[in-house]
């Protein structure tokens, strides 16, 4: 009972450690953070379903939209990933691979990304210019080398943390 | 014949987890409608010992002075247009609360400052914030300790923008880059490179007369009204105390 207890404390703890991630933002490129939702994300998803995926991606959108500006929202994308990420797990694909979560951070930063972007589109309507696509574009590469290069780390060892706790 | 409530559809939602699943949905839904109001407070809470300290706060009042030798002159020549066009009484009384800056994203997706007061300090949405070099952004949501600023540059803010020199409007318009864009009003505007813009004097949403920027670039053929592009003279990515400014 008391190990139970402890282990939702970690995973709990482990859920509130990404907005205080966006918030501080310890690392960067040019001056652009890497997707920290995308690295809770990948590893919980693949291990706990499709289903639960879908809900902790809509969670944590909420979680993140509450500390970022009005008008667009990480919920479509995060849930979207969440689902497809749990379907990855529940088939015998060997997701622990550095090469794999490297792979699936960058699709996930990119769709991410690409939600963001369309939402923002949406906002700006007739006001979209050649400075917002070649602002866009840096963003969005830049967040995808950071989270690719940082996620095989973190995602492998969150993932084996969890396969210990689940 | 008068039974006892039917608890069974109760039961089940317990049984099944589903209750519990609701009730966890909805505390996420509950914090994102109060944009983070618990979260943030519990933040701020715990990250005071590492805000800033006074050292940037004095930077920021000495800038503001040479702010203020600028301002002046720009007033005084509105106060006589004012005078001469509508004998307009009694400029509105501005309160400015300094704060400091606990969080800033000024390059990613979203372009936005997080400041360590909130309406425990008086400050309300849609105050204007303003830092060494000038217009910063705009309140755009308080939690009791903390508030959220929209950047200038964020892509969806927009601004009313003034140019003393040539006295034309225009509307300054975030696109996610460090200099954003202006819209002029008028299609025949005399606009040129190195123009200072302000805030407007006749805003009724800013305080008016604080520096935004220099004109930097300018497309007068831009259809359907001219379009430049604005320097900031103020830095949102360096600064840790800002000014928030009601009017």
């Amino acid at each position: 009972m008391r190990t139970k207890v402890s282990n939702n404390c970690i995973l709990i703890a482990s859920f509130l450690v990404v907005p205080v991630l966006i918030i501080n933002n310890p690392i960067s490129i040019s001056g652009v953070a890497p997707a920290w939702s995308i690295m809770w994300l990948l590893p919980w998803s693949i291990e706990v379903g499709a289903r639960r995926g879908f809900l902790s991606g809509i969670c944590l959108g909420c979680l993140i939209d509450s500390i970022s500006l009005a008008g667009i929202s990480s919920i479509p994308g995060l849930m979207i990933l969440g689902f497809l990420w749990g379907k990855l797990g529940s088939k015998s694909v060997r997701v622990e691979r550095l090469s794999t979560i490297a792979l699936n951070a960058f699709a996930g930063s990119s769709f991410l990304s690409l939600s963001i972007w369309i939402q923002q589109l949406l906002i700006l309507e007739k006001r979209v210019n050649y400075e917002f696509f070649s602002s866009s574009l840096h963003i969005f590469t830049a967040q995808t080398i950071a989270t690719c290069l940082i996620a095989p780390w973190i995602c492998s060892i969150f993932l084996m943390k969890l396969r210990k706790l689940l | 014949m008068r039974g006892r409530p039917d608890m069974s559809a109760f039961k089940f939602l317990s049984k099944s987890g589903a209750l519990y699943l609701l009730f966890f949905i909805s505390f996420f839904i509950l914090i994102r409608a109060t944009k983070g109001l618990f979260f943030l407070d519990i933040y701020a809470f715990l990250t005071r010992p590492l805000w800033p300290g006074n050292a940037q706060s004095e930077l920021v009042k000495r800038s503001t002075q040479l702010e203020t030798k600028i301002r002046l002159n720009l007033l005084e020549k509105d106060n006589n247009r004012l005078r001469k066009m509508l004998a307009l009484q009694g400029a509105s009384k501005i309160n400015k609360v300094s704060a400091p800056v606990i969080s800033r994203r000024t390059k990613g997706w979203w372009q936005q400052l997080e400041l360590g007061k909130g309406s425990l300090n008086g400050i309300e949405s849609g105050d204007a914030v303003t830092g060494p070099g000038g217009l910063l952004g705009r309140i755009e949501s308080v939690t009791p300790t903390t508030s959220r600023v929209m950047l200038v540059t964020a892509p969806g803010s927009q601004v009313g923008v003034w140019i003393p020199r040539i006295s034309k409007h225009g509307i300054l318009l975030g696109n996610g880059r460090n200099r954003p864009d202006m819209d002029l009003l008028d299609k025949d505007s005399k606009v040129e490179v190195g123009d200072i813009v302000t805030t407007s004097p006749a805003s009724i949403l800013m305080p008016p007369n604080i520096p935004v920027g220099v004109i930097k670039t300018v497309d007068i053929d831009f259809k359907p009204s001219p379009r430049a592009i604005v320097q900031l003279t103020s830095s949102p990515e360096a600064i840790d105390w800002v000014l928030v400014e009601k009017l």
